[in-house]
């Protein structure tokens, strides 16, 4: 098992050999021109076409030109294939075009393609209402057992003293701010909540996906009982965090403008596939790619 | 069919009465008229008798146990009724030349009047129909903003249930598509010591949410202030210069009662927020007569420190009370709020230590206690068992009588009473005397009451007065002083101190 970065060439391999077959596997409300937005992160910053605005290691892009009163006009991409070059080729594919902000040509540089350190799409919908996410990341669950673990007086000394003194750092995988328990961890409390929606929420159609280093929890439904807009979310993750004693990331599930991990992309920081998963037993070394040497 | 109007329609009236804040001033208005509907008698006007109302509901209101009793049991039958009487009488109490140049907000009375209102209204929905006028209650009191998606296309509260699987009582049910924070109940801060928000009390069930009832009563509680406020507007802008003063001319209790209170220096049922270092002193000594005499006594000196202390551990008891303890927020405030009210004659500072040191009222007079349940308790001091006997021989001379009466009109249980009351209970003693005349009595009793100085109720005799000495047994045989041994309320003392230029520890 590989716990660590991807190089550029794996990112490459993974997204011009396996990634394409993945595309079938894709949700269905994941369309070329249904979320609202598709967006990269880069490892290095890139410049713009236009001189003076700065380098970016992010960038959002629209599935549609809008008319000034925001209404869809033309798409960006044609099918799934567009977004996967876009992918592959940011910079080659933006779909800014010519304009002025888009990403900077490679050809004319000396610095090398992009390549997608995290590929996210856009909770917010054209075609359907925005999707509801519910976050859970090892990070937050390693950090809130460390709390528990230590004595308080460490608390002034920041994350990294606190989890050093846990011993979270140096157990499996070294280095990160998390053990693969707390993953495990994660894992579990996302089918507690695909419960929760399931049996309090009445919930049909839910989804948990591993997400490099915790899980996403989807509710999909869109009849208008489960059409929570931001206040009910914020009801939810009230009820989550604090009602089911569930340690979410409560920022994503209210925040329309928000991008979550495309699924089967690359999380290119612990070479893992981001993936909807099916039970708790769920092995995270499974989640490795076949480009990734080991 | 004309559409119904809270004038002919009781479910139009009770929604109005209800919900004046969603409803226009003609709604408001038709309202009005169906209270004032039941003063017209065979077409006749009825003004003495809406009058009287008017003073019984503006009296009542400054009684705690009637606006606590009409919680539970409605005052007055009738929302139109309601609404007028109420209004009416916070209109007579705004009028009151007393408050001429006071902002309402600053009127202890209103906020009574308001209070006996909104839970004479709360009372009367629980008693009125089927549940429905609770529901439309709860679909103002729970809606959302208005967010990115447009509003909320359903009910936002969709029945009130009992769910025996969540506990005892009912519950108001709200789908998640509705939900905003304002659903999430959480248990009483208070209660908890957690003051990060308690516990959520909303429980989930078929993706709805569970809202405690109770909360809909202290949520509508909060809505019908506001409301009143509306229905008081809407009634003074209906009211003529005239029916104005007709109003004012004719009613006389409420302004009575007023008065009265201010004669007897009872400031925190009039006012809100009156004098600052009045009120931090008043809050001092009561919680200094509670603390244990180990921890602080009144009439000790004691540091910023321990006087805090005692505050912190005092229980108030009224909101004026919470509102000086949740203000002493440390030592240092405290010692800034004494250093500010030096010259109160309650305060003493002594600045000689290495820590300044305070002193709050007066030493103990060690004087044996007294209950006084009613008047005849008073027989117990040696004095007046003595002027008692005698006045079966005797006549009283004016003296016996005015200090009768003054003694009975500083008593902490006639403090709330009218004069009416205060003068039967006192014929009713006067009548074991064999010259009492019925009239004669009534007169000179309540000539003493209007006989005030400067507007000051006059004080009680003391021991030192020369005109008890006649039935003195002599102040060193006796174990009990006037001053000291009836329960008279600090008041009393206040207004001796300000009085009196000799030392506080004079009895």
């Amino acid at each position: 098992m590989t716990w660590r970065q991807a190089t550029r060439e794996e990112i490459y391999a993974y997204y011009a050999e396996e990634f394409p077959r993945y595309l079938d596997d894709l949700p269905e409300f994941i369309t070329a021109t249904g979320p609202k937005q598709y967006a990269v992160a880069f490892r290095e910053s890139h410049p713009v076409r236009k001189d003076e605005v700065p380098d970016k290691d992010f960038i959002r892009r629209d599935t549609w030109q809008t008319d000034a009163s925001g209404d869809r006009t033309t798409p960006e991409f044609d099918d799934l294939e567009d977004v996967v070059e876009f992918i592959r080729h940011p910079a080659r594919n933006d779909p800014l075009g010519r304009s002025k902000f888009a990403l900077a040509d490679p050809e004319v540089l000396e610095q090398p393609d992009p390549r997608p350190d995290a590929v996210y799409y856009a909770l917010d919908h054209w075609e359907r209402p925005w999707v509801l996410l519910v976050d859970i990341d090892a990070k937050e669950i390693a950090r809130d057992r460390a709390d528990e673990m230590v004595s308080t007086d460490l608390d002034d000394r920041g994350d990294d003293a606190l989890l050093d003194a846990a011993g979270i750092l140096d157990a499996a995988p070294e280095g990160y701010p998390y053990a693969f328990e707390d993953i495990d961890r994660a894992i579990e409390y996302g089918f507690e909540v695909r419960d929760i929606f399931e049996d309090d929420f009445d919930a049909e159609e839910t989804m948990v996906v591993y997400s490099g280093q915790g899980v996403h929890v989807y509710l999909l439904d869109t009849d208008p009982a489960h059409r929570y807009d931001e206040q009910s979310r914020e009801v939810l993750n009230d009820l989550l965090l604090e009602t089911y004693d569930i340690p979410i990331d409560p920022v994503v599930t209210a925040d329309r403008r928000r991008v979550a991990r495309l699924p089967y992309s690359l999380h290119a920081d612990v070479c893992s596939i981001v993936q909807p998963i099916e039970s708790p037993a769920f092995d995270v070394r499974s989640a490795t790619p076949e480009v990734i040497d080991e | 069919m004309s559409p119904s109007t809270p004038t002919d329609d009781e479910d139009m009236a009770y929604r109005v009465a209800a919900l004046p804040l969603e409803y226009g001033e003609t709604r408001i208005n038709q309202l009005f008229t169906r209270g004032y509907n039941r003063y017209v008698v065979d077409g006749e006007d009825q003004p003495e008798d809406l009058v009287n109302d008017v003073e019984r509901f503006g009296t009542a209101a400054f009684k705690e146990q009637v606006r606590v009793d009409a919680a539970e049991e409605p005052f007055v039958d009738e929302p139109g009724t309601l609404a007028v009487l109420a209004t009416l009488s916070a209109i007579c109490v705004k009028e009151n030349p007393k408050f001429e140049h006071a902002s309402p907000r600053n009127i202890q009375v209103l906020y009574d009047i308001r209070e006996l209102y909104v839970n004479n209204l709360a009372s009367l929905m629980h008693a009125h129909g089927d549940g429905s006028l609770q529901q439309d209650i709860a679909d103002v009191l729970y809606s959302k903003e208005p967010g990115e998606d447009g509003p909320h296309p359903g009910r936002v509260c969709t029945g009130i249930t009992e769910m025996p699987e969540f506990g005892d009582g009912l519950y108001l049910e709200i789908p998640m598509a509705a939900a905003s924070r304002k659903c999430l109940v959480r248990e009483d801060e208070s209660s908890t010591g957690n003051d990060d928000g308690g516990e959520i009390l909303t429980r989930v069930k078929d993706n709805n949410l569970y809202v405690p009832v109770g909360d809909f009563d202290s949520k509508y509680r909060d809505y019908a202030e506001r409301a009143f406020k509306k229905l008081l507007r809407v009634q003074e802008d209906g009211l003529s210069d005239d029916q104005l003063s007709w109003l004012t001319t004719n009613e006389s209790a409420i302004t009575e009662r007023i008065d009265r209170f201010l004669e007897t220096g009872h400031h925190e049922r009039i006012w809100r927020n009156w004098d600052r270092g009045e009120r931090t002193i008043r809050v001092l000594r009561r919680a200094l007569s509670d603390a244990p005499d180990d921890v602080a006594q009144k009439g000790e000196f004691h540091t910023a420190k321990e006087l805090y202390r005692a505050v912190t551990a005092y229980d108030a008891e009224d909101e004026w009370e919470s509102s000086v303890t949740d203000w002493i927020s440390s030592p240092s405030s405290l010692a800034k709020t004494l250093a500010d009210h030096e010259s109160h004659s309650a305060v003493t500072i002594d600045r000689d230590g290495r820590v300044n040191t305070y002193r709050i009222g007066r030493a103990g007079t060690g004087a044996e206690q007294i209950e006084v349940r009613e008047i005849e308790d008073l027989f117990e001091l040696p004095c007046m068992a003595n002027m008692e006997e005698r006045l079966h021989e005797k006549k009283p001379v004016r003296k016996d009588l005015y200090n009768f009466a003054r003694m009975v009109m500083w008593l902490p249980q006639y403090q709330d009473s009218s004069l009416d009351e205060i003068v039967a209970d006192l014929k009713d003693v006067f009548s074991r005397w064999p010259w009492y005349d019925e009239q004669e009595t009534e007169y000179q009793v309540r000539y003493e009451f209007s006989n005030t100085i400067d507007g000051d109720t006059p004080l009680p005799m003391n021991c030192d007065n020369d005109d008890l000495q006649r039935y003195c047994i002599g102040q060193d045989q006796c174990p009990y002083s006037i001053w000291g041994s009836l329960p008279f309320p600090d008041e009393m003392y206040e207004q001796v101190e300000e009085e009196s230029a000799g030392p506080a520890e004079q009895f």
